[in-house]
C-alpha cells in the first residue's frame, strides 16, 4: 500500500492537469466574482463558487486518474506489480481525496484574496449571515463541500471502473452536481407521504454543501445536518465497496 | 522456475485457453507462437495474475493467482503496447518502478536510450517507446521476463541490439517467454517453442528439433534446366521449377542422376532443401487444423 501510495502521489504531482486545475479554479472563481456589483454575502460564503468548481474539477480528475491508466496500457503493469487490486483502487482514492483537500484550501485562500482585492470594505468577515459570521459560513460551506467531495470522488471512481469512459463519468457527475438537488426536491414534492425515506436518496446528498451554514435548506433536504453527514458517509462506503468489487473484475 | 499446469481460462462461457501445461527453466528462451486470437497474450496476462483461471501457476515454488502476486516481484513484462505514462520522462517512467538506480542507468545505456531518456515519453517514436517498454521489463533483476511482440516498431539495429540483450540476460540465468509474429527473428533467440492453435498447446519442443527436420526435397541445377525438366517429367517424376533450380523428391535422386547422365545433361548443383522455420510452423498449424476437422 505504501508503494502504491507513493506511485500515485508521484503521478499526481507530475501530471500537468494537477497544476493547471489550481489555475483553472482561480480563473473560475474570478469569473464568479465578476461583475463586482453582483457580489453578495451568499457568493462570498460560498467562496466565489469554490464548492461547485472544485466538485466539477474533481469529477474530471477522478475519471481521468483511472481512465489514463487504461488508455496508456499502464494498468497492466500497475496491477501485476501490486500485491492486490483493491490496494491500487484505495491508493488512487486517497491521493484524489488529499488533492481535493489541497484544492479546497487553495479555494479558501483565493476567496480571501479575491474578497480583499475586489470588495474588502463592503462585507466584513465578522458580519452575520445565516446565523453565523460570514467567515464561519465560508468555513462551514467548505466543510460541507469537503464531505460531498468524498461522495463524488468515490462515485466517480465507481463509475469509471464500470464504464471505463471518462466522458460518461463526467456527464453523469455533472448531471448529479447540477440537477441532482432539483430532481430530488421534485420527487419529494411528488410523493410527500414517503418524503422521509426519499430524502435519503443520493441526489439529495449535495445539499450538504450549503445546509451546514444555512439551516433553512433543511426544508428542501428534509434531513438534519447530522443525517446529511451520515448519509454522505454511508454512500461513500457503499460506492467504495462496489467500486472495489467492479475494479477487481476489470478485464485488461 | 515457472510451472503452468492444466491451465484453463474462460471469458464468460467462452474457453480461451484449454488445459495448457508447460514449464520454463532458468536461462531458457521460450517462443510462444500461434495465429491471432490463439490466446498468446491471454496466457501471458494470466501468468502475471491478471486473469481468472483454473489450474496452477507456480513460480519459484510460489503460487500465482489473481489475488497472489508476491512471486511476481521477480517477473518483468511488456504486454501488447509499452506501458508508459506520456507525461513522465523516460527516466521518470523507469524510476517509478526501480529498486536499483545503478541498474536503471545500466539498462538505459545498454539499450542506447541516453540521448532521449530525459524527454517526455509522450514525444517518443514507436521504436523509442518499445525500447522503454523493454527497459521496464528488465528492471529489478527479473528471473523471468515476458515479452509480447518485443520487436514491434524496432529498426534493424535496435532489433539486433535487443536480441543480443536477450541472449546476455538468458546466459546470466534469466528466463524469457516471448511471443512474436516475426518468426525468423524469434528463431534466432529462442531455445524452445510452444505452438498454440485453437486455444490449445499443440507443440512444446526444443528449437533444435526444428533444425533437424527431415529433408524431403532436393534442388538441382543442370547444364540445361529446361531440357532436364522435360526428360524428368516424361519419365513420370515429380519435378517443379523454382527460379534457376529444379525441385525433386529426395527419393528420386539416383534415378534423376541416371536419367540426366543418359541424356548427356550434367549436374552443376545438388542441394537438400531444408524447410525454414516459418514453413514448419505453417505445416504444423495446417496439420492441426486437418486433425481437428
Amino acid at each position: 500500500m505504501k508503494t502504491n501510495l507513493s506511485h500515485e502521489f508521484y503521478k499526481m504531482i507530475h501530471q500537468r492537469s494537477s497544476w493547471v486545475a489550481v489555475i483553472v479554479l482561480f480563473g473560475l472563481m474570478l469569473y464568479s466574482a465578476t461583475p463586482t456589483a453582483y457580489i453578495t454575502k451568499n457568493l462570498i460564503s460560498q467562496g466565489f463558487g469554490t464548492g461547485q468548481w472544485v466538485i466539477i474539477i474533481m469529477i474530471t480528475l477522478s475519471a481521468n486518474f483511472i481512465a489514463m491508466e487504461l488508455k496508456n496500457n499502464t494498468m497492466t503493469t500497475l496491477l501485476y506489480k501490486s500485491p492486490n487490486r483493491w490496494g491500487v483502487f484505495v491508493a488512487k482514492l486517497i491521493v484524489l481525496i488529499v488533492y481535493s483537500i489541497i484544492l479546497l484550501i487553495a479555494g479558501f485562500i483565493f476567496t480571501l484574496i479575491i474578497k480583499a482585492v475586489l470588495v474588502n470594505s463592503h462585507f466584513a468577515w465578522q458580519s452575520i449571515y445565516h446565523q453565523h459570521t460570514l467567515f464561519n459560513s465560508l468555513l462551514l460551506n467548505l466543510l460541507g463541500v469537503g464531505i460531498y467531495l468524498l461522495f463524488i470522488i468515490s462515485l466517480s471512481m465507481l463509475l469509471i471502473s464500470l464504464f471505463k469512459s471518462s466522458a460518461v463519468v463526467i456527464v453523469i457527475g455533472l448531471f448529479i452536481g447540477f440537477l441532482g438537488a432539483n430532481i430530488s426536491g421534485l420527487i419529494m414534492q411528488t410523493f410527500p407521504g414517503i418524503k422521509p425515506i426519499i430524502a435519503w436518496n443520493p441526489l439529495n446528498m449535495i445539499n450538504i454543501i450549503t445546509q451546514l451554514s444555512n439551516s433553512s435548506v433543511i426544508q428542501s433536504s428534509a434531513l438534519t445536518n447530522n443525517e446529511l453527514i451520515i448519509g454522505n458517509l454511508i454512500y461513500v462506503v457503499v460506492f467504495l465497496l462496489i467500486g472495489i468489487l467492479v475494479f477487481r473484475k476489470i478485464r485488461l | 522456475m515457472l510451472q503452468v499446469k492444466n491451465l484453463n481460462i474462460y471469458y464468460g462461457r467462452h474457453r480461451v485457453i484449454n488445459n495448457a501445461s508447460f514449464k520454463i527453466q532458468s536461462g531458457e528462451i521460450i517462443g510462444l507462437i500461434g495465429p491471432n486470437g490463439a490466446g498468446k497474450s491471454t496466457i501471458m496476462k494470466t501468468i502475471l495474475g491478471l486473469t481468472k483461471f483454473t489450474g496452477t501457476i507456480i513460480f519459484n515454488g510460489q503460487k500465482i493467482t489473481p489475488t497472489k502476486h508476491t512471486a511476481l516481484q521477480h517477473v518483468g513484462a511488456l504486454i501488447e503496447n509499452p506501458a508508459l505514462y506520456p507525461f513522465l520522462t523516460g527516466r521518470e517512467n523507469l524510476s517509478l518502478y526501480t529498486n536499483d538506480q545503478t541498474e536503471l542507468e545500466k539498462i538505459v545505456s545498454m539499450l542506447e536510450m541516453d540521448q532521449y531518456i530525459d524527454r517526455r515519453a509522450g514525444d517518443y517514436s514507436i521504436g523509442m517507446k518499445q525500447k522503454l517498454g523493454i527497459a521496464l521489463a528488465l528492471l529489478n533483476h527479473p528471473q523471468l521476463v515476458i515479452l509480447d511482440e518485443p520487436m514491434n516498431g524496432l529498426d534493424i539495429e535496435a532489433t539486433i541490439l535487443v536480441r543480443k540483450i536477450i541472449h546476455r540476460y538468458a546466459t546470466a540465468g534469466t528466463a524469457f517467454l516471448i511471443s512474436s509474429h516475426v518468426l525468423s527473428e524469434l528463431q534466432k533467440v529462442m531455445t524452445s517453442v510452444i505452438i498454440l492453435n485453437h486455444h490449445e498447446i499443440i507443440m512444446d519442443v526444443p528449437i533444435d528439433q526444428f533444425k533437424n527436420t527431415p529433408v524431403s526435397k532436393v534442388k538441382l541445377k543442370a547444364t540445361d534446366n529446361s531440357a532436364a525438366k522435360v526428360i524428368l517429367t516424361n519419365s513420370g517424376l515429380d519435378v517443379h521449377q523454382n527460379d534457376n533450380y529444379l525441385i525433386i523428391n529426395i527419393t528420386d535422386v539416383d534415378q534423376v542422376q541416371n536419367l540426366l547422365y543418359q541424356h548427356q545433361i550434367m549436374l552443376r548443383e545438388l542441394t537438400p532443401v531444408h524447410q525454414n522455420f516459418e514453413q514448419v510452423v505453417v505445416n504444423v498449424l495446417k496439420k492441426n487444423r486437418r486433425d481437428t476437422q
